[in-house]
Parts: C-alpha cells; sequence; structure tokens
C-alpha cells in the first residue's frame, strides 16, 4: 500500500455514494469508506517506519512522524463522525433529509477528507497550499446543508474570509519561493519542496523568511481560528450539522496548525532566531484572551464549544511557539486530545439539539436527570476540555506550560494559567447549568444505538489518554516534536 | 534591442494593470466593473507572457494562455450570466463615497510602495516596481471587500487580490512549478464557480444579495 491508495480511498467512496440509487447503499459507502480509510492509516502509518520519512510522485507526496499524527487523526475523527452522521443525518419519518443531499452531503465530506489528507501529505508547499483552499471549497456546503439563512451567512462568511486569508498565504509561499531561487539551492521544479527546503534552510534569506512567515501566519491563522481573525469560526462551527462541526473543529484546524508549523520550522533555521516563536506565542495567547469573555457569556452551546477551539488552537500555537521539547510535545499531544474531546462535546451538542430542538444553554435544564447517560458524559466532556485532571487534556496543557516555564517565558505563562482558571470557570457555570436543576417538560427522545456508542467510545478514548498513551503513538509523538524542533535525524 | 522592447513592454503593462485596479475599484457600474475585471486578467496574461520570453522560462506560456483563457473570458462570463440571471440592479454600492475610497487607495499605494522600496532583499529583482503593483492590488482588492455592500463585489474583490498574487509570483519567481500552477488555476475557478452558487442561495433566503443584511449570527 502506497500513499496514494491511501488518498484515493475517500474520493472512491464519495463517487460510489453519489452513483448509488438508494439512501442505503449511500449511508453503507459512507460508513464504510470512512471505516476503510481509517483501518488503512492505521495499517499504513504502523507498518511502514513511520520514523524515517516515506516519499511519493517525485516526492512531491511526503509521510514522515509528523504528517502521520495527522493523518491518523483525520481518518479517526471522520470514523467517528461518519458513524454519528449515519445516525443523525440519516434519520427515516418526518424529519428525513431528501436523498439528494444527502449524497451531496457524502461525496463532499470524503472529499473534504480527501483535501484534509492531501494538505498534510504533500511536501510541496504549493501543493499543501492548494489542498488547503481544497478544504474549505469542499466544506463550505457541508456547513451549509440545510439551506436555511443563517447557515447561509455563515457558509458565505466562511468561504470569503478564509479564501482571502489563504491568497495571503499564497504570497507568503511565493516569498519562499523567491528566496530559495534567490539562494540558487538547486533544481527549480524541486524548490518547494519542504524536505529540500529544510536541509537547505541556512542558505534562505531571513528578511523575505520573516515576511513570508508574517503572511503564512495570517493566511493559516485565518482558517486555523487564530484571534483576531476567527470571526468565521462561531459561526461555521454553530450552524454546521453537529458531525460536520466535529471534523472542522478536531481536525481542520489542525490541519491548518500542521501548515503553519511547517513554515515556522524552516524561518526558524533561516533566521537563527526566536521570531517566529515571539509571533506564535503571541497570537497564541491572544486567542486564549478573545476567546474567554465570549466563553463566559455565552449563551449558545454550540458557539460555546467553538470558542472553545480558538483557545485550544491558541493554546496549541503558544505550546510550539515556547519550543523545546516540552512544549512542542505538548502542542501536539494538545492536538491529538483536543480532536477527540471537541468531537465528542461537538457530538452531544448533536444529542442535546435533537432533544431540546434549541441551541441555547438557558433551554437545557436537568440533563443529568431527564438523561444519565448524556448528562453524564456531556459533564464529563466539559470537565475534559476545560483542562481537569485526569482527562488528557490536563496531560497536555501542563506539558506546554511546562515548556513555557522551561523557555523562560513567565509573563506568558502567568498569563494563560490567569485565562485558563478563568475559562474553567466559565464552563464550569454553563455546564452546572445544563446538567443540574430539574426540568419541568419532558424532552423528546429517540434512541440511536449507533449515536449513543459513538459517544461512548469518545469519552472512553478521552478518559485512557489521560492516563496512557499506547507506545507507538507515543513515540510517533516523540520523533514528530523532534521534527518541529529542527532536529533532521 | 529586442529584450530592451520587452522588458519595456512589462513596465508599461504593469503599470495600466495598477491604473485597471483604480478603475475596477471605482467604477460605478457593475458591468464596467467586470469588463475592468477582464482588462485586469487580460493585462496579467500580457505581462506573464513577456516575462516568458525576457527570461526564457517558457513553462510561464501556458500560465500566461491559462489566465487569458480563464479570467478574462470564462469568469467573466459567468459573472455576466449571473447578472442577468438575477436580474439585479446594476450600480454598485459602496459604505464610502468613491472620491474618498479613491483618496484611500492611493494612500494604500503610497505605503505598498514605500514597504517594498524599503526592502533590501528584492534589490535583485528586475522590476522591482512590478512588486509594488502587486502589493499595491492586494491592498487594493482587500479594501474593495471591506467597503462593498453586494455579495458578487466582495468576489471581485478576491478576484482582484488573485491577481495581485499571481503578478508577484509572475515577477519574483516566473510562476511556480507547472503542476502547483495548474492547481491554483483548478481552485480559482471552482472557487468562483461556488461562491457563484451561494451568491443565487444569499438571494433565495435573502432577497437581495446585499451582505449588509448577514448579520443574523453575532457574540
Amino acid at each position: 500500500m502506497t500513499l496514494v491508495h491511501l488518498l484515493s480511498i475517500p474520493l472512491v467512496s464519495g463517487f460510489l455514494a453519489v452513483i448509488s440509487p438508494t439512501k442505503k447503499l449511500v449511508r453503507l459507502f459512507f460508513v464504510l469508506g470512512a471505516l476503510i480509510l481509517a483501518g488503512c492509516s492505521w495499517y499504513f502509518v504502523f507498518r511502514t517506519n513511520a520514523h524515517k520519512p516515506v516519499f511519493m510522485f517525485s516526492e512531491n507526496l511526503m509521510m514522515d512522524a509528523l504528517a502521520a499524527i495527522f493523518v491518523l487523526l483525520i481518518t479517526t475523527v471522520g470514523l467517528l463522525s461518519s458513524l454519528y452522521a449515519a445516525g443523525y443525518l440519516f434519520k427515516d419519518g418526518d424529519l428525513a433529509i431528501p436523498v439528494i443531499k444527502l449524497r451531496r452531503y457524502v461525496f463532499f465530506f470524503h472529499l473534504f477528507l480527501f483535501t484534509m489528507l492531501l494538505a498534510v501529505l504533500s511536501n510541496n508547499l504549493g501543493i499543501m497550499w492548494i489542498a488547503i483552499e481544497g478544504t474549505t471549497l469542499a466544506s463550505a456546503f457541508l456547513v451549509n446543508v440545510d439551506d436555511k439563512k443563517s447557515s447561509i451567512e455563515a457558509a458565505w462568511k466562511y468561504l470569503i474570509l478564509c479564501t482571502v486569508g489563504i491568497a495571503l498565504a499564497l504570497f507568503g509561499i511565493i516569498l519562499v519561493y523567491y528566496s530559495a531561487i534567490a539562494g540558487a539551492l538547486g533544481e527549480q521544479e524541486n524548490l518547494l519542496h519542504w524536505s529540500l527546503l529544510l536541509k537547505k534552510a541556512k542558505a534562505l534569506d531571513p528578511q523575505v523568511m520573516k515576511l513570508a512567515f508574517i503572511f503564512v501566519l495570517v493566511g493559516y491563522g485565518t482558517k486555523a481560528g487564530l484571534a483576531p481573525f476567527h470571526s468565521w469560526l462561531p459561526d461555521a462551527h454553530s450552524q454546521a450539522p453537529s458531525p460536520v462541526s466535529a471534523l472542522l473543529s478536531g481536525v481542520l484546524l489542525s490541519c491548518s496548525v500542521f501548515g503553519i508549523v511547517r513554515f515556522h520550522i524552516l524561518t526558524r533555521i533561516a533566521t537563527g532566531s526566536g521570531f517566529s516563536n515571539g509571533l506564535l506565542v503571541f497570537f497564541g495567547i491572544l486567542s486564549v484572551a478573545v476567546a474567554c469573555p465570549f466563553i463566559l457569556v455565552q449563551a449558545d452551546y454550540k458557539r460555546l464549544l467553538a470558542y472553545s477551539s480558538v483557545e485550544h488552537m491558541g493554546l496549541a500555537a503558544a505550546g510550539i511557539g515556547f519550543g523545546g521539547p516540552l512544549g512542542i510535545y505538548g502542542a501536539l499531544l494538545h492536538i491529538v486530545n483536543h480532536a477527540f474531546t471537541k468531537s465528542l462535546l461537538f457530538f452531544c451538542s448533536g444529542h442535546l439539539l435533537h432533544q431540546f430542538q434549541t441551541k441555547e444553554i438557558k433551554g437545557v435544564r436537568g440533563l443529568l436527570k431527564t438523561n444519565p447517560f448524556l448528562g453524564g458524559i456531556f459533564f464529563l466532556g466539559i470537565l475534559a476540555i476545560s483542562g481537569l485532571p485526569p482527562f488528557s487534556i490536563f496531560v497536555s496543557e501542563f506539558s506546554i506550560l511546562s515548556g513555557g516555564f522551561a523557555a523562560k517565558r513567565f509573563m506568558a505563562c502567568a498569563v494563560l494559567l490567569f485565562l485558563l482558571v478563568l475559562i474553567f470557570a466559565g464552563f464550569l457555570r454553563h455546564a452546572s447549568n445544563m446538567t443540574l436543576g430539574t426540568r419541568e417538560q419532558e424532552p423528546r427522545s429517540e434512541k440511536s444505538l449507533l449515536m449513543d456508542s459513538v459517544l461512548g467510545l469518545g469519552i472512553v478514548l478521552v478518559f485512557v489518554m489521560g492516563f496512557y498513551i499506547p507506545a507507538p503513538l507515543q513515540s510517533l509523538l516523540e520523533s514528530a516534536s523532534r521534527i518541529v524542533q529542527g532536529v533532521v535525524s | 534591442m529586442e529584450q530592451e522592447w520587452i522588458l519595456s513592454i512589462i513596465h508599461l503593462t504593469s503599470m495600466a494593470f495598477l491604473v485597471t485596479s483604480f478603475a475596477l475599484l471605482v467604477s460605478p457600474q457593475l458591468f464596467s466593473c467586470i469588463r475592468f475585471y477582464a482588462i485586469h486578467s487580460f493585462l496579467l496574461a500580457v505581462i506573464t507572457l513577456s516575462t516568458a520570453f525576457y527570461n526564457h522560462v517558457y513553462h510561464l506560456i501556458i500560465s500566461a494562455v491559462l489566465t487569458l483563457v480563464l479570467k478574462t473570458i470564462v469568469i467573466p462570463q459567468i459573472f455576466f450570466r449571473m447578472i442577468r440571471q438575477l436580474g439585479m440592479r446594476k450600480e454598485v454600492e459602496t459604505y464610502i463615497n468613491i472620491p474618498l475610497s479613491l483618496l484611500f487607495s492611493t494612500l494604500l499605494v503610497f505605503i505598498s510602495f514605500y514597504g517594498v522600496g524599503n526592502m533590501k532583499a528584492l534589490d535583485l529583482l528586475l522590476s522591482k516596481e512590478s512588486v509594488s503593483i502587486a502589493v499595491s492590488t492586494l491592498f487594493l482588492g482587500m479594501f474593495m471587500m471591506t467597503t462593498r455592500k453586494k455579495a458578487l463585489t466582495q468576489v471581485l474583490g478576491l478576484l482582484l487580490i488573485e491577481n495581485g498574487v499571481f503578478l508577484m509570483g509572475v515577477t519574483t519567481t516566473f510562476g511556480m512549478p507547472l503542476l502547483v500552477e495548474i492547481g491554483i488555476f483548478f481552485d480559482v475557478l471552482v472557487g468562483a464557480i461556488i461562491m457563484g452558487v451561494f451568491v443565487f442561495k444569499i438571494r433565495g433566503a435573502f432577497e437581495g444579495i446585499d451582505v449588509d443584511k448577514l448579520t443574523m449570527l453575532k457574540g
């Protein structure tokens, strides 16, 4: 099996779903495609020696340890999301969505998975750009599934803001390419290859690379939801159907962070200074600070989760910026943990929306009494996302902050700690309002075993990752953090 | 001698490119906006072609042809058809009036010329002012996106930004590798089509394509 096979799986399953005549078949290809993709990617990552990069297509595609983590993340969250959506969107009865819309949904879902995979697997910075722009185009239709006014508005903002952002990133890539040409580093066809640029990064012009990094940070930062470019994010995440929100929040944001990290590595070596580290820490803390008040006073639980994504992407960026083994390892682990925890919470929000027919926090009361299963998982999920031990996010946040202290950025760490405490308080207030107390009217409840088991699986993952990270994954994370530190093995 | 000719053509078209950006920004009619965009892209194609011959990088010819076909013919045609189908009023509506936006955009151009002029690393380039023009176009496109009310003119602003980035690519690096270049063209085309689809959706849901009605989502 090669990288090309891996990339072709979502394309094939998307195509099969489009041509299948009945709802059952569409659903089958939808779930089966995601299942095969996840299985193959796990098999592929742990079969091939992920510590040594694998190349394809005259080095245009590459999978190193860093990319491997993101591949696992995309396919696993993709699988969870498709399982959930198979129960959530493929309902029968009077609320059923017409099959033509479902076909479109499944097609764009798999296309979205494909573009994200291509983004993390491309060694060529230009192809990575094309793929990241592709993720916007593919997911715009996923944000707007129901053609409601508010979803159209959200999708339009998402499309326009992210496309502008990404155009700026292209500007940055051209600058990198220019400095590679000016440094006469080799064959022009290969000068956008990240692995080549990494080897010769010292010959890149520091001034141009600094400028390029700023453009790329603004461009991909828009897509990653870093403040102050995050304004599309709460709209898109709250209007998208819950399984899509999980995917957008859990992995799409992470993929853009991945893009920034690739450029950060080059810039740090080229400039030989902490220029890009400083910027990452600054924008990271700014994101946490901007998200904090919105989390405290939020009235809509899906927007609450969306702002929490801004916060966590900020934390990951800050961790990468702090640098050092601790900070970077923490940031990568944080991205993984956030993906699982946040997608779990968005799945919960799907349940909530279905049972209470409102996105307002004050519309949901007494969840623990009326539905102990959902209420319990939601409450635990909220505790996990706000960084309480023994859950996995606590471990990675702790590691990021230790990285900050090790890098002697005491002010930054103090501000972060303060903000995290505030955010924790905000989350706890919202969660206790929603889960505790009593409720007068009985919520509608239809049991869907599939959706419930996704929730169960999610909470187990979040819980276990707090204690125990499987050894292969651990060594993958360690070699990925060595790549980000710039230690070329 | 011939080389000098080509170089002066590049200089001349770059200037015309900047002037067209201004024209696009201040023209009060939607139809003329799109026509100016077509001219803008045509000039970009001319610059690309001349650069290809001047520097003997012949894969740029493909890029020039693609610019010519997609951006001067296909995308403007899509727009013209869309306006006809939408049956919308043809005046451009702005938040700030046209003389004032002209003033602002002059300021933006001044800033970008000043900023790029100070970049020592770009001194190797033959036509440093092309970079300034590319950056100005980028700024003008952003300015256009923020001050226009119609969804369609926002898309035009976006395409203006993209043309600026392309000019930058052509003049500094003689274009990206061909594979990447074709991918970018594909993305631009698909992006324009998808945005077109959404313009129709906005019209259907909001009875008009004024983006200042898109204010439901806050906080």
